[in-house]
């Protein structure tokens, strides 16, 4: 049973401001993935959580009980590193051992010649090694213990790093940043690996990264950081449908949310310039319908709906290119009232491409839409009734 | 039509790539013209010269097989200074680099004034050893030296430091750490500066989060190829001492400061004795690669590299 909580961490180097005060819980066993994009203080926090750095105020709690005056290796937790900071000059084993030969035995005990006058020591360093060995087999490594890093290829001394965090079986797993030194089929390999090791071991875990991915596919709860603020915390889903505002919007989801202008009448409707239909009513008390106002809609590219160029109160749009993605593909085109550098991106079934580059297509009113105020707060929409516009895309081309 | 063309194609790209090489070892010529000139001639002589009886200025010499050599291992001077030489070495090697060391650690944990004791300490390296040599011939005199005074003063016996045949060697070799200590101590700087952080920090979460476990745990095994280099460069710049005993002592008193660079000079260009001074130099060229090989066969493999 192991809870984190961070309550108003914050801290600055010189003058530069990287946590705004901080608030964070993490329950027992939770996978919490802390992303944002790089410099937006997520590493601090973590290295404020690990005790490496030293907030300026606010308090860190494990299990309820503060943690600030106790010194990393006190603070009953592991960390992987990006750069896995294995020690070159340690043999895996070696490596592995480390945390408890520190933790275990005393310095008198440690010295190389210990072991063979004491039978204490001996058996203290029989009862390490039996652990490291569980541990290298936990992470298929068995065959290794007596490499040295420089030997092992970048994902076998990712799963070294791994194991020498999980031998000491602590209280809290951090991670920074662990997948970013491998290449892509490893990363997603070892994604599925790192997920599968915590629920077995149920350790709460903090997993640090910049790639909103990982964060999605990893996680069970994700806080979004940006510029020393976390400004979302919520599940991948909440996320992905329900972003607090246009930056989570934009940093959740591939591709990118497509952001188009739009105008907010005092009744509360959305109206993409062009377009015959509305988008979207806006609930009343936003504070934003008091009179006509610029607002954004942001469409995920699987909520673009593709026509016919002469459907009626359709905007018309041309195709730059085709991504196609093997199951779907990616559709980017430019509609012609937002200017050529303004794309779109559109998510459509492999089974009903039928487009080309160059082809002209309509774009309709899409179904489910997020709109953002000016200063990127997203405003609650009315659920749209179904409704009567002409056929999707796949019937239409 | 084709074959007709291969052979001439062949030959166009053959003399291409003579040109290629020639062009290559035009440009190294001036490189290596000086190294033949300036390194690998005078070596050989230095070879030839030592199984002759050459004096310097004589008209003429004889070749005396390895006469020199003979002469050499049986003469006590000979004897005393390569003894002279190896305790040398072997005081000023360990007790500089360990200092050395400890300085660069010391320095580097420093927060203020990092820069200043950097200097401070190089000074000795860079400063001219035969005008430090006057200052420390001051310091150390044995009736109006400070130093004794010092001794004096704590109620302790007075030494002769330089002018004592007992002392004479340990104090020279003092001068020698206190001149190389600087020099270890700005490379190991250099060698601390290369251990990522990232060590530290898995180190400070597994357990190794103070004074001497971080130190042999991390910074030391680290530090590794640096060391085999300061080490073997202090070595070699311990046996070559020659500025000091020229200066302050001359070989003296009676011999117990000879050491091999200034028993060549002596040999060389005070007796004029250039074969046996050239054999002496052979012996101490050999002695040299010996402690060369020794770090390439012996020290890299027990040292880890990236």
């Amino acid at each position: 049973m192991t809870t984190l909580t961070l309550s108003a961490i914050e801290k600055s180097f010189g003058t530069r401001r990287v946590l705004n005060p901080v608030d964070l819980a993490c329950a027992d066993g939770e996978f919490l993935v802390i992303v944002g994009p790089s410099g937006c203080g997520k590493s601090t926090l973590l290295r404020i959580i690990a005790g490496l750095t030293q907030q300026d105020s606010g308090s860190v709690r494990i299990d309820g009980a503060p943690v600030d005056d106790l010194a990393p290796k006190e603070r009953d937790i592991a960390m992987v590193f990006q750069s896995y900071a294995l020690y070159p000059h340690m043999t895996v084993s070696q490596n592995l051992a480390l945390p408890l030969v520190m933790r275990d035995l005393n310095w008198v005990e440690r010295l190389p010649f210990a072991a063979k006058l004491s039978g204490r020591v001996r058996a203290k360093r029989r009862a390490a090694l039996e652990v490291v060995r569980g541990a290298a087999e936990t992470v298929a490594l068995s065959e290794y213990l007596d490499a040295k890093p420089k030997e092992l290829s970048g994902g076998q001394r990712q799963r070294v790093a791994l194991a020498r965090a999980l031998v000491r079986r602590p209280r809290l797993f951090l991670l920074d940043e662990p997948l970013s030194n491998l290449d892509a089929a490893l990363r997603s390999l070892t994604r599925t690996e790192i997920v599968d090791l915590q629920r077995r071991l149920g350790v709460t875990t903090v997993y640090v990264t910049h790639d909103q991915v990982e964060a999605m596919t990893m996680a069970d709860r994700i806080a979004v950081m940006m510029d020393g603020d976390i400004v979302q915390l919520g599940t991948p889903r909440e996320l992905h449908d329900e972003p607090a505002d246009r930056r989570v919007a934009r940093f959740i989801g591939t591709p990118a949310i497509n952001l188009l202008p739009a105008t907010l009448s005092t009744a509360g409707t959305v109206r993409i310039p062009g377009l015959a239909a509305p988008v979207a009513e806006v609930l009343p008390g936003t504070g934003e319908t008091a009179s006509e106002r610029t607002v954004e809609v942001g469409v995920r590219a699987e909520h673009v709906r593709l026509a016919d160029p002469a459907t009626a109160g359709a905007l018309r749009g041309k195709i730059r290119t085709v991504e196609y993605l093997g199951s779907d593909a990616l559709i980017h085109l430019s509609v012609e009232h937002l200017g050529a550098a303004h794309a779109i991106v559109a998510r459509v079934s492999a089974d009903d491409l039928a487009h080309r580059a160059g082809d002209h297509v309509g774009f309709l009113a899409p179904e489910r839409v997020h709109v953002f105020a000016a200063d990127g707060r997203r405003l609650p929409v009315r659920p749209r009734p179904a409704h009567a516009d002409p056929e999707p895309q796949a019937a239409a081309l | 039509m084709t074959l007709a063309f291969a052979p001439t194609l062949v030959r166009r790209r053959t003399l291409a790539r003579v040109g290629a090489s020639l062009i290559g070892w035009a440009m190294t010529l001036p490189f290596v013209a000086g190294m033949v000139l300036f390194l690998v001639l005078p070596c050989i002589a230095v070879l030839g010269m030592a199984f002759t009886d050459w004096s310097l200025g004589a008209r003429e010499f004889g070749f005396v097989g390895f006469q020199n050599f003979e002469v050499l291992f049986g003469d006590r001077t000979f004897r005393q200074s390569l003894g002279n030489t190896l305790i040398f070495a072997a005081i000023v090697t360990p007790v500089s680099v360990a200092i050395g060391l400890w300085l660069a650690v010391l320095v580097e944990a420093s927060v203020r004034g990092r820069a200043f004791f950097r200097s401070a300490l190089f000074l000795p390296v860079v400063s001219t050893t035969v005008a430090m040599a006057i200052v420390w011939e001051f310091l150390l005199h044995p009736t109006l030296g400070p130093v004794n005074t010092l001794f004096a003063a704590l109620g302790l016996p007075r030494q002769g430091f330089l002018a004592d045949a007992d002392t004479v060697l340990v104090t020279l070799a003092m001068i020698g750490i206190w001149e190389n200590a600087g020099y270890v101590m700005v490379l190991t700087l250099a060698g601390l500066k290369s251990i990522p952080s990232d060590l530290y920090d898995a180190g400070a979460i597994d357990g190794v989060d103070e004074g001497w476990s971080r130190f042999w745990a991390i910074t030391f095994p680290m530090l590794g190829p640096t060391m085999v280099f300061v080490v073997i460069v202090s070595l070699l710049r311990s046996l070559r001492t020659f500025d000091t005993v020229a200066a302050l002592t001359q070989g003296g008193p009676r011999g117990s400061s000879e050491v091999l660079l200034w028993t060549i000079y002596e040999e060389g260009f005070m007796f004029f004795r250039v074969g046996y001074a050239a054999a002496l130099t052979v012996v101490f060229v050999v002695l040299l690669l010996v402690i060369t090989f020794v770090k390439f066969r012996v020290l890299d493999r027990a040292v880890h590299y990236g």
